[in-house]
C-alpha cells in the first residue's frame, strides 16, 4: 500500500483526506461501518463486489447513500 | 379453518401472515415505533436510501434489525422509469433483497403516481428478477398494464400520500378486486382511521400498508394495534361473505304470535 498524503476526495460534497491510497473496500473498512452503504464513484454506482476493484485517485467524489425511513 | 386459526397468503410464492405493512417515516421518536411495530408485528417495514453522513441512519438501521421484520425498500423520489430502475438496483445490492416497492411519481405536489413511466421500470426489474409491488393507481388500464408486464401484486392508493383522507374511490377498488381475484392487492397510501383499513379488507383486498396514519396519531402504539384489529376485522368479515343489502327492511325478530297489537285483539278493545 503507497504512502500518499496527497490524496483528496469529496464525501458527499465534503472534502476528505486519504491517510493513504488505498481502495473503496479499504475506504469503508477503514470508516467501521455499522449499516449497509451504497457508493456512487464520479455519479457511477459501484456494486459491493467491485469495491475491491476501485482505487480512489484524487478528486473522486463519492455519494455515500445510507438506510433513511421511508413509506 | 377455525375461527382464531391464522391464515396466509401468497406474494411472489412467498407465505405471509400479517396482512399489516407498516412504513417508518414521521414517527415522534424511535422508540415509539419500535412499539408500534412490536404491538402491530407488520409483515414489512418500508425504507428507502438518501445521502447521508457515514454514521447517519445508524440508529435508524440497528433498530430496523433489533425488530427482525423484513424490510421492503422503495424507490421514493423517483420521477422517470430510469431512475426507480437504478434506485432498485442500488437497493438491492445494499440491502440483499429481491423486494421492491417501486414509486414513480407524477406529480410533486399531488405525489401522484406515473402510468407508463411506472410500467417500463416495473417491466424492467421484473426482467432483472426483483419481486416488484408497484405503488399505483387505482385505474384499471394501468393496473392491467402492470400485471401485463408481470407485477404479481398490486399496490394502488386510497387516497393521496400522507392526506388520510380514507378510500376515495370505493367503487374502483371494489373493481379491481373483481378484475385480478388472484392477483395480491395492497391498499398503499391515504388511510387515516382504522375503519377505513376494514373497508378495504372488506373488499378482499389482502394488506393495507401504513404510515402517518400511525406515526402522525397521538398515541401511535395504540394506533397500530387499532389498526391490526380493524385489518383482521375486515379480512374475517370479507371470509365470512357479508350479507346482500336490499332496500326493504326485514324484521329481525318473527312478528307471528305477537302477544300484543294484533289487528284482532284492537278491534276488540276499541269496538272497530
Amino acid at each position: 500500500m503507497s504512502k500518499d498524503s496527497n490524496i483528496q476526495i469529496q464525501i458527499n460534497h465534503k472534502p476528505t483526506h486519504l491517510p493513504y491510497s488505498m481502495t473503496l473496500a479499504q475506504w469503508v473498512e477503514h470508516q467501521t461501518l455499522e449499516l449497509p452503504v451504497a457508493l456512487i464513484l464520479n455519479n457511477q454506482f459501484i456494486p459491493k463486489g467491485e469495491w475491491a476493484q476501485h482505487l480512489l485517485t484524487d478528486g473522486d467524489h463519492i455519494d455515500l447513500l445510507s438506510p433513511i425511513q421511508g413509506g | 379453518m377455525g375461527p382464531s386459526a391464522p391464515d396466509s397468503w401468497n406474494l411472489y410464492d412467498t407465505p405471509m401472515t400479517s396482512r399489516l405493512w407498516m412504513g417508518s417515516s414521521h414517527f415522534p421518536n424511535w422508540n415509539v415505533f419500535a412499539s408500534a411495530c412490536e404491538l402491530a408485528k407488520p409483515g414489512f417495514i418500508t425504507l428507502s436510501l438518501r445521502r447521508q453522513t457515514a454514521t447517519g441512519g445508524q440508529s435508524y438501521w440497528k433498530l430496523i434489525r433489533s425488530l427482525d421484520i423484513p424490510i421492503l425498500p422503495n424507490t421514493a423520489g423517483c420521477f422517470s422509469a430510469h431512475e426507480a430502475i437504478q434506485l432498485a438496483e442500488i437497493s438491492r445490492d445494499t440491502f440483499e433483497t429481491d423486494w421492491i416497492k417501486v414509486e414513480v411519481i407524477a406529480d410533486e405536489q399531488s405525489l401522484h403516481p406515473e402510468g407508463p413511466e411506472l410500467i417500463r421500470a416495473c417491466e424492467v426489474l421484473i426482467q432483472k428478477g426483483f419481486k416488484v409491488l408497484p405503488y399505483c393507481s387505482d385505474d384499471l388500464s394501468i393496473c392491467k398494464a402492470l400485471t401485463d408486464v408481470g407485477c404479481r401484486a398490486l399496490m394502488p392508493l386510497g387516497a393521496p400520500i400522507g392526506t388520510g383522507l380514507g378510500l376515495l374511490n370505493p367503487f374502483n377498488l371494489e373493481r379491481l378486486r373483481y378484475r385480478f381475484p388472484k392477483i395480491p392487492l395492497i391498499l398503499d397510501a391515504g388511510l387515516g382511521k382504522p375503519s377505513q383499513a376494514t373497508q378495504v379488507m372488506e373488499m378482499g383486498f389482502d394488506a393495507v400498508l401504513l404510515n402517518t396514519a400511525i406515526s402522525q396519531s397521538v398515541n401511535p402504539a395504540e394506533m397500530a394495534l387499532a389498526f391490526l384489529e380493524a385489518v383482521s376485522a375486515g379480512h374475517r368479515a370479507f371470509k365470512a361473505v357479508p350479507m346482500p343489502a336490499q332496500p326493504n327492511a326485514q324484521p329481525s325478530t318473527p312478528s307471528m304470535d305477537m302477544p300484543i297489537g294484533d289487528y284482532r285483539v284492537g278491534a276488540e278493545l276499541y269496538g272497530n
